[in-house]
């Protein structure tokens, strides 16, 4: 079920008032109902590997609570991470591991992919179940004894398929403590799923719009076309997840329970590493503790260390999908974060230099943009061939783009369908539609950095009664009237 | 904020604003788009009105709409006749609008043009939003179920759905409607296209010619129902560029489902591998003719269509 369907505009109608209506005691047996429905909805079959995962665990985890060593606790974790790790190779990697040996061979090895469907969001419930198993091994927490509240917190609906990746000791006594029905959680909740369900099917579908047919057809445009559909693709990605985001910590606020912030306005990062405190900031710490810090952290060689965030990366990369654009795409924000490294102490002394700030953040999103092209694109050699065209844009290119930001001052209804036509090319969208594009990057990007500033203390004046009414109703109309139904999933219910 | 109390006040006054507000541009938008007597709306339109009956019309996709012309088939039988083609759509699709025309209108001959792309199975509805009104028609809402039940659900039930449907580009729509002529004083239904020339290594999109039984099978079974209504029926096959023919790997299994067709006693008219078919010049790409093909075709169909007439 999407957040941004009539179903689930049903299903929460129904689900919501009936969980304040019920006893405190009992209403966790209604999100695990919810939540089983929630998932079940897609394909009933993926039921099945999510309870494999989650019985697998919870034996792992209360045979851990009755041994008294490490050692003794050691098989189950191993148990734990076989089964969770091997669903995980055999849903998401076997065939990407078939077609790198067919290609490694030169297709010698003639092995034929298998059919089998991604279960949606299995990267993200192995990672919040591996979490657990890991913590009660480390015994930074007691397993629970309810199968049903574990069940819960291995499916709980707001964040099962595209996070926030949960810890056990952070949602577990949440989901079993009993909430009282808040009117100031309902109505900050209710303002952030409307935020986020604007990010997805205002602007995020919207430029899903430009980017797919060019990227497509990545060799039919020049650079300039590809650097800003790459362009609109980083804001497209941030839209897309950070909406799914907003509407799931906007949901679970409704029902009582507080999901960690996953972005913090990561476009205005002055570095990568920055960058990485503020994007998917849920997987970023699930990495730091459950790998980053397990292969010694920072408390080693620095030579080891730089190895370990390499380490890190790359498998970050592969986490987020089964092919050699993802692993370059992680292994570069890896490279970029050993550069920083090493050119730190070179640049330590401007750091702090507030008027550098803007510049820095530039060349951080640059930096960014670039990994977003491998990201993007379909295979490696096409990202290789849209980063080529896009390091030759020439003064010709940059003057077409010149010319239709100039037609923008001229769009009336009547142009509004007037098709754009570069150096004799149609491009794959009208006049409208692009400025509608730009204004909106721009738009998202000011507001969500002017919020997170508080300028002017636009935080305090949001939540008064009349802003608040007028924004909300402002963007509820805006998502009915210029929304995307259309399109269909989030970008990482794939991962 | 204030106090809870204006918090929970705050939270539904935002919703029921946004509601009004989308009511009203709901019902504008209905107005405006009812009135609307051009383009794939306004054929809507004089359809769900029950504006036109003509002795001969034309029923089918984007090779019905470019291809025929009401004025060469005019002067060619001496009957009046109108261009039904919707961009887009499979026989699955306007159908319904078919069978309410056939229960409405006088008997007629009525003419369904095919291509290759007719049997291929859709589970989308091609630009629902220009059906949003029409859906409460029990014979559309019926064809469309057929495509997508719960879309076509949600386009009748849920209030406001439609407005999740429409798109910048529609509202553009609305706007310029008035500035185009009417169908009826026009081309009659008919939208012929200026665009010449396409290189032969312009991507084809369709290597193979999927059959989907229950298409073939609801076609027959529509035809025959038209039929009953005391219509002449009769199917044409519009010309394709010959070198798509290379494309096409199973192209005899569309000639045995035409077999299959005329045995259920409906003739077909199959000028596919007319000679106009040979003349890229005539084309704007494989499937589609210009309106310079779209005259000469006319007029070939038209000859063709003689027969049925007396």
């Amino acid at each position: 079920m999407l957040f941004n369907s009539i179903e689930f505009l049903l299903f929460s109608l129904i689900v919501l008032p009936t969980y304040f209506l019920l006893p405190t005691r009992s209403r966790w047996i209604l999100l695990l109902i919810a939540s089983i429905f929630f998932y079940g909805f897609w394909k009933v079959e993926y039921l099945g590997l999510i309870f494999v995962s989650a019985i697998t665990d919870f034996f792992c985890a209360r045979k851990m609570a009755e041994s008294h060593t490490k050692q003794a606790r050691k098989p189950y974790l191993w148990l734990s991470l076989i089964v969770n790790l091997g669903l995980l190779a055999v849903f998401k990697y076997s065939n990407f591991f078939l077609d790198s040996v067919n290609q490694i061979s030169g297709g010698h090895a003639g092995f034929n992919g298998l059919d089998l469907i991604l279960p949606m969001g299995i990267s993200f419930y192995t990672f919040q179940t591996l979490a657990y198993t890991i913590d009660v091994y480390r015994g930074q927490i007691v397993p629970e004894k309810n199968f049903g509240i574990f069940s819960l917190y291995v499916t709980f609906f707001p964040q099962l398929v595209a996070g926030p990746i949960e810890r056990a000791s952070a949602l577990m006594p949440q989901l079993k403590a009993g909430h009282r029905f808040s009117i100031e959680r309902v109505v900050y909740g209710f303002r952030l799923v409307i935020w986020g369900l604007f990010k997805k099917v205002v602007i995020a579908d919207r430029l899903a719009t430009f980017v797919d047919p060019i990227y497509a057809e990545s060799g039919a445009y020049n650079g300039m076309i590809l650097l800003t559909a790459t362009f609109f693709f980083a804001i497209q990605i941030y839209c897309d997840f950070s909406g799914y985001s907003d509407m799931a910590i906007g949901l679970a606020r409704i029902l009582g329970v507080d999901l960690m912030r996953n972005f913090r306005t990561p476009y205005f990062s002055v570095s990568i590493g920055d960058f990485w405190s503020r994007w998917h900031i849920s997987l970023s710490t699930w990495f730091r503790d459950y790998v980053y810090i397990p292969l010694g952290g920072n408390r080693v060689s620095r030579f080891r260390w730089n190895l370990n965030i390499f380490i890190v990366f790359l498998v970050s990369g592969l986490w987020h999908g089964a092919n050699w654009t993802y692993v370059i795409w992680g292994a570069l924000h890896g490279i970029y974060l050993f550069l920083e490294n090493c050119l730190r102490p070179l640049f330590s002394r401007f750091s702090a230099v507030t008027i550098l700030r803007p510049a820095r953040t530039v060349i951080c999103f640059g930096l960014v943009l670039i990994g977003w092209v491998f990201f993007r694109a379909s295979d490696v050699n096409s990202a290789i061939f849209i980063l080529n065209d896009i390091s030759s844009i020439s003064l010709a290119e940059l003057k077409d783009m010149g010319w239709i930001f100039k037609q923008f001052g001229s769009i009336e209804l009547s142009n509004f369908q007037e098709p754009v036509n570069v150096q004799g090319l149609r491009l794959p969208f009208n006049l409208g539609q692009f400025a509608i594009a730009v204004f909106l990057s721009i738009f998202i990007i000011t507001v969500e950095q002017f919020y997170e500033m508080n300028v002017l203390g636009v935080k305090a004046f949001s939540i008064k009664v009349i802003p608040y009414t007028i924004c909300v109703s402002v963007l509820l109309v805006t998502v009915v009237l210029l929304g995307y139904f259309d399109s269909n999933e989030f970008i990482y219910f794939q991962f | 904020m204030e106090t809870l109390r204006y918090k929970l006040i705050a939270m539904f006054a935002s919703i029921i604003i946004a509601i009004a507000v989308l009511a009203f541009v709901s019902r504008k938008a209905e107005k405006r788009a009812r009135a609307i007597s051009v383009g794939e709306l306004g054929k809507i339109n004089i359809l769900l009105d029950n504006q036109i009956h003509m002795p001969i019309s034309f029923w089918g996709s984007s090779t019905t709409l470019v291809h025929v012309s009401p004025r060469v088939v005019d002067s060619i039988t001496g009957s009046s006749s109108f261009n039904f083609g919707l961009d887009g759509t499979l026989f699955q699709q306007y159908s319904g609008f078919l069978k309410s025309y056939s229960e409405k209108a006088e008997p007629s001959l009525i003419v369904i043009g095919l291509n290759i792309t007719d049997f291929h199975p859709r589970s989308q509805i091609y630009h629902p939003q220009f059906y949003t009104y029409a859906v409460s028609e029990p014979n559309v809402k019926n064809a469309l179920s057929s495509i997508d039940p719960s879309l076509t659900w949600k386009m009748d039930m849920v209030p406001l759905y439609s407005l999740t449907l429409f798109d910048a580009e529609y509202y553009a729509n609305l706007n310029n409607s008035g500035k185009e002529h009417s169908f009826l004083k026009g081309n009659k239904g008919y939208e012929p296209q200026y665009r010449t020339g396409f290189k032969d290594s312009e991507k084809f999109d369709y290597d193979s010619i999927e059959i989907h039984r229950p298409f073939v099978d609801d076609l027959i079974r529509k035809v025959k129902e038209v039929k009953t209504s005391g219509h002449r029926v009769v199917i044409f096959i519009s010309p394709m560029y010959f070198k798509a023919f290379d494309h096409i790997k199973n192209m005899n299994e569309f000639n045995v489902l035409l077999d299959e067709i005329r045995l259920e006693g409906v003739p077909i008219i199959n000028l596919f591998q007319s000679p106009l078919s040979k003349q890229k010049k005539l084309f704007y790409n494989y499937l589609h003719m210009n309106a310079a093909g779209a005259e000469l075709f006319s007029a070939e169909l038209s000859h063709e269509l003689l027969p049925y007439l007396e």
